[in-house]
């Protein structure tokens, strides 16, 4: 259910931005309106959903300790599976956002009598999502030739770099085909293991989709409907410099990827996609395992009922007397012991 | 010839009904869920709704209000933990937890998938709070708040021993523990515990332990074990209780005052301290070192371990020591210092006989008796003859909650191998950081619940039983006091020739005392290597 | 050709075909972590149904010599008498072989190299498994409930004791 519903909300988005474009000629409402709303909705969904995140405390200091612990001087300290610093924390931080830490954990390369590899699924898995993320972040950042002029070099760098090799013209970039293979790879993981298909739901696989979508027809923009890509960064140009115009004659096809790409925008604060930012804020990941070092504060601890001592010898006075253990107050000076 | 059945025809139950999660049923029956609290355990310390009911009834007796109860509960929770609410909104579902649970490992339940686990808690919350889920409800995966939903969330956050090791494995850190904690506590609301977490609650908070022994039966109880030691080695010891102006308060869960094999255990903590002639004290009040109200709900967790420090400011010792206990340590590592301290009237424990400062214990001022002897070794303080483990082969099981909560692991390796001469470790996926909980934690320790208690610890046995039958080995030690309950019962079950020792047990074997008379058993009775013959008219 | 000879050559078949009954009795989701996770640690439950299944097997088409068969049956009935089925459902596994071997041997039945006869006689060797199998499943229960009580004595034995030392005075 959820993999179908998903699916047609992607054909349905698909369908909207051609019948909009080619049926209604709806071309400033998908080239002008749509980007602005979709960034309006982005940063302000972040901003309000990590700010919303910051609003509840951390009452508690409760890393998940990976390795051991700041202990004597002679003992190893697993500075970044257990960090006690901000600065061993700062690295394991890093090494969780840039490397996938927790998720490659699961990984073993050995093998052991003959068998195959231990754990090969998960490697699959880190594997799929390290390079589906990458792949994300390096064709945002090609992207940015459109909305930069003059164009860095650090762009140009990456555009050279990632279309290395040149295959046929315009040249394929790299990037590209590995971000349908790990994409596709995730979906077929979701399908196929049942364990991970039983806990599906549709929000799963719909982003899934709509990033196989937008890869595809941003593929389809450069090598089969090739679009003007000067009128495009015209077009980007304009919207990042408040003076929005939408120049006749880009592709449909543009206008779909775009399309989906202002909905994935639109859709990130409201889903798990928030992932990204939730990393940061994980406090079994970026707190020091320094608790008995540094005292974490809680900002709600409030006095609780308690059994005090006082109370503990009134009712048990006697009978600590009797057996020779001394006590605050002797027999004589306080009150008889309530009953029990 | 009739025709052939197909085998499936001959299987009464066939898998588990090919329903989604939401619409699969939960049934209780014996052996898969731990008896309610009792009523006479709540009033003790005020928990709600008191009453007498069974996880079996239909009617759970919940108060007329108990959705609004719960709501509410949640709402100010989300408000008051920053891990509630960002692990509620991030969970992928990538599935990387999945296999990592010991309960759905030995139970094959889907339901006790960790995501799963926090998806029984998640779908209520897109209910209510998300605007996705009022609007598309089933569709997003949200689902109203029903009691078939408290009854589910009753067993499986029962059947959670908040052990994190999905925890470790998780991309973002998505701890399930925290969803356990919490949902324990919202059940506790409306008056959903279990009894042998209620019991020991209510018997800590009034009499001081679990088993609300009073206080001259626990020094009674000490001073049998003094006797007994006296039988083993001819060393009379004189432990003191209550003691004000000593250097240090000794706090140990009461397991090991009461149980076996605890008991040994203790045993050994009384022979070290007497040998290095440490000034501490034990006390009656603060006579527990477990705490099962981090099994209720972290106002109980609070209220109890209030205790410890109340009374190192009573008796005006300088620091304090814990002995060997996974959650214990786990509070007393993550939670002591910020509920109850700042511990300003104590000072940074610096041990008499070494003169090692313990810096990693700065402010809590506790530090884990492992440790202090680990540097007792370290410094050539104390004189060990290892042989007298060589009866022997030893693994070690890394308790949870030392190990993900902590992360003491080489510690307690280091005494182990100064100790004996012959450790071996269990592969690598199940011990240190990865290690497999006992199947008990949490409070889960009750007979009525061993069904699942034998599933859980499956892996953890599965391990135990890989060493034993590749090295011969015949003894796990532990440094938990609930490892010490429940591990022998697991071993029974699945490796029988395997015996549980605490880790200061085999300390007082090997422990060589000033003035003692010649050693021919091990604590437990039993003769030591090469006495086999000697006589034991001791004993 | 005998039916132990008929029957050992399609051994691998059995037994693979008897595991995935026994796995059957699982959810899905967790009858795939059994079949892919070759890990034993990660995976004890599907691991040690593998291993034992080949061995009752070995056994049982051998000498199958009962002292020999039991504890291996009990490798897989300790797993099946601590999770949820009611004890015929946790010992059905032991009779689908029947089905299971007489589907192997069709061809052989078909070409009359083996008789009703040899069934008939296999049949009775199964139930004789499956009489074992129910006193090694009843033993795990006994076992079950044995450790229940120790564990509750030595809960709290040195009270006991002490309680008895005192009154013994």
């Amino acid at each position: 259910m959820g993999i179908k519903f998903s699916l047609a909300a992607v054909v349905g988005l698909i369908l909207a931005a051609y019948i909009g474009v080619t049926g209604a000629g709806f071309y400033h409402f998908f080239g002008v309106t749509m980007p602005y709303l979709a960034i309006i909705l982005f940063l302000g969904g972040v901003a309000y959903r990590v700010l919303n995140w910051g609003r509840s405390p951390v009452p508690f200091r409760i890393p998940t300790t990976a390795g051991q612990q700041k202990s004597l001087p002679w003992v190893k300290h697993a500075k970044y599976d257990n960090p006690s610093t901000k600065g061993q924390t700062f690295v394991r931080m890093a090494l969780e956002v840039l490397l996938f830490r927790s998720l490659f954990r699961n990984t073993k390369f050995e093998a052991e009598e003959g068998h195959r590899l231990y754990y090969q699924q998960e490697k699959w898995l880190w594997l799929a999502a390290l390079t589906f993320h990458y792949c994300f972040l390096v064709i945002l950042l090609r992207h940015l030739r459109f909305f930069t002029l003059p164009v860095p070099s650090f762009v140009q760098g990456l555009d050279r770099l990632d279309g290395f090799f040149q295959v046929g013209l315009p040249g394929i970039y790299i990037t590209d085909g590995l971000f349908v293979l790990a994409v596709t790879y995730l979906i077929i993981r979701r399908l196929v293991i049942p364990q991970v298909r039983y806990i599906s739901l549709p929000q799963d696989y719909f982003p899934l989709f709509l990033l196989l979508a937008i890869a595809t027809t941003g593929i389809l923009t450069r090598y089969i409907y090739k679009v003007d890509l000067i009128k495009v960064k015209t077009l980007a140009m304009g919207l990042i410099s408040f003076h929005p115009v939408v120049p006749a004659g880009i592709g449909t096809i543009f206008f779909i990827h775009f399309f989906l790409v202002c909905t994935l925008f639109a859709y990130f604060p409201f889903s798990k996609l928030m992932h990204a930012g939730g990393i940061f804020l994980s406090p079994t990941r970026n707190l020091p395992n320094d608790n008995r070092i540094r005292r974490h504060v809680n900002p709600w601890n409030y006095p609780v009922k308690v059994h005090t001592y006082a109370q503990y010898e009134d009712h048990f006075r006697e009978k600590m007397v009797e057996a020779g253990l001394p006590v605050d107050k002797e027999l004589e000076e306080a009150p008889s012991a309530p009953a029990e | 010839m009739a025709k052939v059945p197909k085998p499936n025809e001959l299987e009464l139950e066939h898998g588990m009904p090919q329903t989604g999660w939401m619409d699969t049923p939960t049934i209780f029956r014996p052996g898969n869920f731990s008896y309610p609290g009792k009523a006479k355990n709540l009033k003790v310390v005020g928990l709600a709704n008191p009453r007498e009911w069974s996880p079996n009834d239909a009617d759970w007796k919940l108060p007329a209000d108990w959705k609004n109860i719960l709501l509410e509960g949640l709402r100010e929770r989300l408000d008051k933990y920053r891990t509630l609410k960002v692990y509620m909104d991030i969970c992928v579902r990538c599935g990387a937890c999945a296999d990592k649970c010991h309960f759905y490992l030995g139970s094959g339940d889907p339901k006790n998938m960790p995501v799963l686990r926090a998806e029984l808690l998640r779908s209520v919350y897109r209910k209510e709070f998300t605007l996705a889920g009022k609007i598309m409800g089933k569709m997003v995966g949200a689902r109203d708040l029903t009691e078939d939903v408290v009854k589910e969330w009753f067993m499986y956050f029962f059947q959670c021993t908040e052990c994190r090791r999905c925890s470790l494995f998780c991309p973002y850190g998505i701890d399930t523990a925290e969803f356990t904690i919490i949902g324990r506590e919202l059940l506790n609301l409306i008056g959903c515990n279990i009894d042998w977490i209620a019991g020991p609650v209510a018997n800590c908070y009034q009499t001081g332990n679990h088993l609300g022994i009073q206080p001259h039966a626990f020094k009674d109880m000490i001073d049998f074990f003094v006797d007994e030691i006296e039988a083993v080695n001819g060393i009379r010891i004189e432990p003191t209780f209550n003691r004000k102006g000593a250097e240090v308060l000794f706090v140990t869960p009461s397991g090991d005052v009461f149980a076996d094999p605890g008991t040994y255990t203790l045993m050994g903590y009384l022979m070290l301290f007497h040998e290095i002639g440490l000034d501490y004290t034990w006390s009656t009040y603060a006579s527990e070192g477990g705490n099962f109200g981090f099994f209720t709900s972290h106002e109980m967790m609070k209220r109890l371990n209030s205790k410890i420090y109340a009374e190192a400011k009573r008796l005006g010792v300088k620091y304090i020591i814990g002995g060997e206990c996974g959650h214990m340590w786990r509070v007393i590592n993550q939670y002591m210092d910020t509920v109850n301290g700042p511990a300003d009237f104590l000072e940074v424990p610096k041990s008499s006989i070494t003169g090692t400062t313990f810096h990693n214990a700065a402010s809590t001022k506790m530090i884990h008796l492992v440790e202090f002897t680990a540097d007792l070794i370290k410094n050539g303080k104390l004189k060990l003859d290892a042989t007298r483990n060589d009866h022997l082969k030893v693994t070690y099981h890394d308790s949870c909650n030392t190990a993900r909560g902590m992360g003491f692991l080489d510690e307690p390796r280091y005494v182990l191998n100064s100790v004996c001469n012959n450790f071996y470790e269990m592969p690598p996926n199940t011990i240190r950081e990865q290690t497999f909980c006992c199947g008990s934690g949490s409070g889960l320790n009750n007979d009525e619940f061993m069904e699942m208690r034998m599933r859980g610890g499956l892996p953890r046995a599965n391990a135990v039983r890989h060493v034993h039958e590749k090295f011969g080995v015949n003894a796990l030690s532990c440094i938990c006091a609930i490892d010490r309950a429940a591990l022998p019962t697991l071993m029974n079950y699945w490796v029988p020739d395997v015996t549980v020792y605490g880790l200061h047990e085999l300390v007082g074997n090997a422990l060589v005392m000033e003035g003692e008379t010649e050693r021919t058993t091990d604590l437990r009775g039993e003769p030591l290597p090469g006495m086999e013959d000697s006589e034991n008219e001791d004993i | 050709m005998t039916l132990e000879q008929h029957l050992s050559k399609h051994k691998e078949k059995i037994v693979g075909k008897w595991f995935d009954l026994l796995a059957g009795t699982y959810p899905p989701e967790t009858v795939r972590l059994f079949n892919t996770q070759s890990d034993p640690f990660a995976n004890p439950v599907g691991h040690t149904f593998r291993t034992a299944i080949g061995e009752i097997i070995e056994e049982f088409f051998g000498l199958n010599r009962p002292e020999a068969l039991t504890p291996l049956l009990d490798k897989v009935i300790r797993v099946r008498a601590v999770q949820r089925f009611s004890p015929s459902e946790a010992l059905s596994f032991v009779f689908g072989l029947k089905p299971i071997v007489e589907e192997a041997l069709e061809e052989e039945l078909a070409e009359g190299e083996a008789g009703t006869e040899d069934l008939r006689e296999f049949e009775r060797k199964v139930q004789g498994l499956g009489l074992l199998a129910f006193d090694v499943y009843v033993r795990c229960r006994e076992n079950l409930y044995e450790i229940k009580v120790e564990e509750i004595k030595s809960n709290t034995r040195r009270l006991l004791e002490r309680a008895q030392l005192i009154v013994g005075e």
